[in-house]
């Protein structure tokens, strides 16, 4: 799927003025992510060009800091750019030039967040139910079968019942993804997928990853600290440092 | 990268990790190029992280708690406990006094269950109405930022440290027949609140509410935002994840709030019977039938007084049980609650 789409990932940008304009890039596929970002925060300042093809899984390495957790944010549109653009399949999510912002609720962007973050008061089921019941309006009980099925098909589907206080890491990293993926996004980001886990889990769910993230049809982008992670789960990695791309 | 033996050597492993390439690299180019120092730190880029603020100092801070407890010092025995037989003696007078044999009929005496219902309405319509207006004033004043808001936070709960027959003067002034608001109500819609039952209401809702907002407020301060945030990537507007991300999560301190405004409804008497006036079956409420009683029979007062210690002790049960667990915090640790009242740093920064 990924055959003949040239890996761009830019280095070196440009230290001020984009001096791109509004020319669309070129090597993305239909379905891809299309990023050109710049977030300001003080003195840090975030800017990264990423293009992840679609059923590609890319991971973004660095350190706490190198603004990894902020371009995560801003794909999710959790955080507006200040400059640049993201385009989703053609859509466009975020451009400040043009004024274009789509919120968050109306991106179909799935999200695994770094601990997870379900619900403490829903259920395993009900979390997954969430977003088919926020985002695609289904009824409660079709909802509900619905992520029944999808934790089925994650090895945990007599889980459904339990809330997350009783769930081992590595079944909620399984439930966060169930609800992330429920809702059809054309993107899905996790954020450090892995550092919530102690070692022996931690190698259960990396397998676990590794099988399902080729799966998915839609591009993949991970952020992580851990290059081992990096390496194993990602068709390529790119590193981050002090909010630029260091290496791709 | 084994022995000359063939053997694998135990520091072998370490070495092979280094060479596969990407990862020393990385690692190297930190040390020595661009490090963490000149990286911002995580929570610049992401203001609403839950975790960082609060460091984890509980475990050392649990056990010198448990050991100081085990050597009280008299110093803090004696006038400890005397502060406790402060509080339990006027009770114990009550139960000594309480004219036993003839309570039933006094009891269940018109007059009696007259006002006593009309204090379990109002109190529970004052309680209502503090939920409906209260709980979103107090998201606006945790999630939404514009001008004045400290200020307002601070007038807001200004009826908790106001004597209530002040705040009934000051309801008379402006919901008054007279009153800026109040003589509007009367012209336009016939509306007349003072010294009617709806005036209880709403004298009882001025004194009530801030407890709500107060409790409300600082659950939403310490909550974790994130999942606010994992809500709408999911697909949830700002409407619905209020319904049912933010509400939810905060639901024992709503519990909480609820119940303590309640049981302050239920007492008052200050800014009713100032507001509201002394009428049997409009306005005497409980506390107001107790003042009555007590100038013309001080058995019916005893009587009206057991029934409302009655109610209070079996709120104050029902708090203490398993579901409203917010409760139990909040009676046990006020000064935590107190904070979001203060101007904390953290707002400045925001």
């Amino acid at each position: 799927m990924t055959a003949g789409i040239p890996r761009t990932a830019h280095t070196g940008l440009p230290e001020t003025g984009m001096g791109m304009g509004m020319e669309p890039e070129s090597g993305t596929a239909a379905g891809g992510l299309d990023a050109r970002v710049t977030v300001r925060r003080g003195q840090f300042v975030l800017a990264v060009d990423l293009h992840v093809a679609q059923g590609e899984t890319v991971a973004v390495l660095g350190r706490s800091g190198a603004g990894k957790s902020t371009l995560l944010r801003t794909l999710a549109g959790l955080l507006p750019l200040d400059e640049g653009r993201i385009t989703l399949a053609g859509q466009v999510l975020d451009d400040p030039a043009q004024r274009r912002f789509v919120p968050s609720e109306r991106r179909p962007v799935g999200v695994v967040f770094q601990d997870y973050l379900l619900f403490p008061h829903l259920r395993a089921r009900d979390n997954v139910a969430f977003g088919l019941r926020a985002r695609l309006g289904q009824g409660r009980r079709h909802a509900r079968d619905r992520a029944d099925s999808w934790l089925e098909r994650f090895g945990i589907g007599e889980l459904g019942d339990r809330r997350p206080g009783a769930l081992s890491g590595g079944q909620g990293q399984r439930v966060a993804l169930a609800r992330a993926l429920a809702t059809e996004p054309r993107l899905l980001l996790l954020d450090e997928p892995l550092a919530a886990l102690d070692s022996t889990t931690r190698g259960e769910v990396r397998t676990f990853l590794r099988t399902v993230l080729p799966t998915l049809s839609a591009p993949v982008l991970i952020v992580t600290h851990d290059p081992t992670d990096a390496e194993v789960l990602a068709d390529r990695t790119i590193a981050l440092e002090a909010g630029r791309v260091a290496q791709a | 990268m084994t022995s000359p033996g063939g053997t694998p050597l135990p520091w072998t492993a370490p070495a092979q990790r280094a060479v596969t390439g990407s990862r020393l690299s990385f690692r190297s180019r930190n040390r020595s190029g661009r490090g963490p120092a000149d990286a911002p730190d995580g929570h610049d880029t992401l203001p609403a992280r839950g975790p960082a603020r609060r460091p984890r100092i509980r475990p050392s801070g649990r056990t010198a708690r448990r050991e100081t407890r085990r050597r009280a010092p008299w110093a803090l025995w004696v006038p400890g406990v005397i502060a406790a037989l402060f509080l339990l003696l006027p009770l114990v007078g009550l139960l000594v006094r309480a004219p036993w044999s003839g309570l039933p009929d006094l009891i269940t005496e018109h007059d009696v269950r007259e006002a006593l219902f009309l204090s379990l309405e109002t109190a529970t319509a004052a309680t209502a109405l503090s939920l409906v207006f209260g709980i979103p004033l107090a998201w606006l004043l945790a999630r939404t930022r514009f001008p004045g808001r400290s200020l307002l936070r601070a007038l807001v709960t200004l009826p908790l440290v106001l004597p209530p027959v002040v705040g009934g003067v000051a309801l008379l002034l402006a919901l008054g027949r007279r009153g800026i608001v109040g003589q509007h109500l009367d012209a336009w819609f016939g509306i007349t609140l003072p010294f009617t039952t709806a005036g209880v209401v709403v004298a009882q809702t001025f004194v009530a509410m801030p407890f709500l907002i107060v409790s409300v407020e600082g659950a939403l301060n310490s909550a974790d935002r994130r999942f606010e945030d994992a809500a709408a990537t999911l697909g949830a507007g700002p409407w619905t994840t209020f319904r049912r991300v933010t509400v939810p999560l905060v639901a024992p301190a709503v519990a909480a709030g609820a119940a303590l405004c309640w049981a302050r409804a239920l007492g008052e008497f200050g800014a009713t019977i100032t507001f509201a006036g002394n009428f049997p079956g409009s306005t005497t409420t409980m506390p107001l039938a107790v003042y009555l009683a007590l100038e013309t029979d001080s058995d019916a007062a005893i009587a009206l007084s057991l029934v409302l210690l009655a109610v209070c002790v079996a709120v104050l049960a029902a708090l203490r049980a398993r579901w409203f667990p917010g409760v139990r915090r909040l009676l046990r640790g006020r000064a935590s609650r107190e904070t979001p009242l203060t101007v904390g740093p953290e707002e400045g920064t925001r």
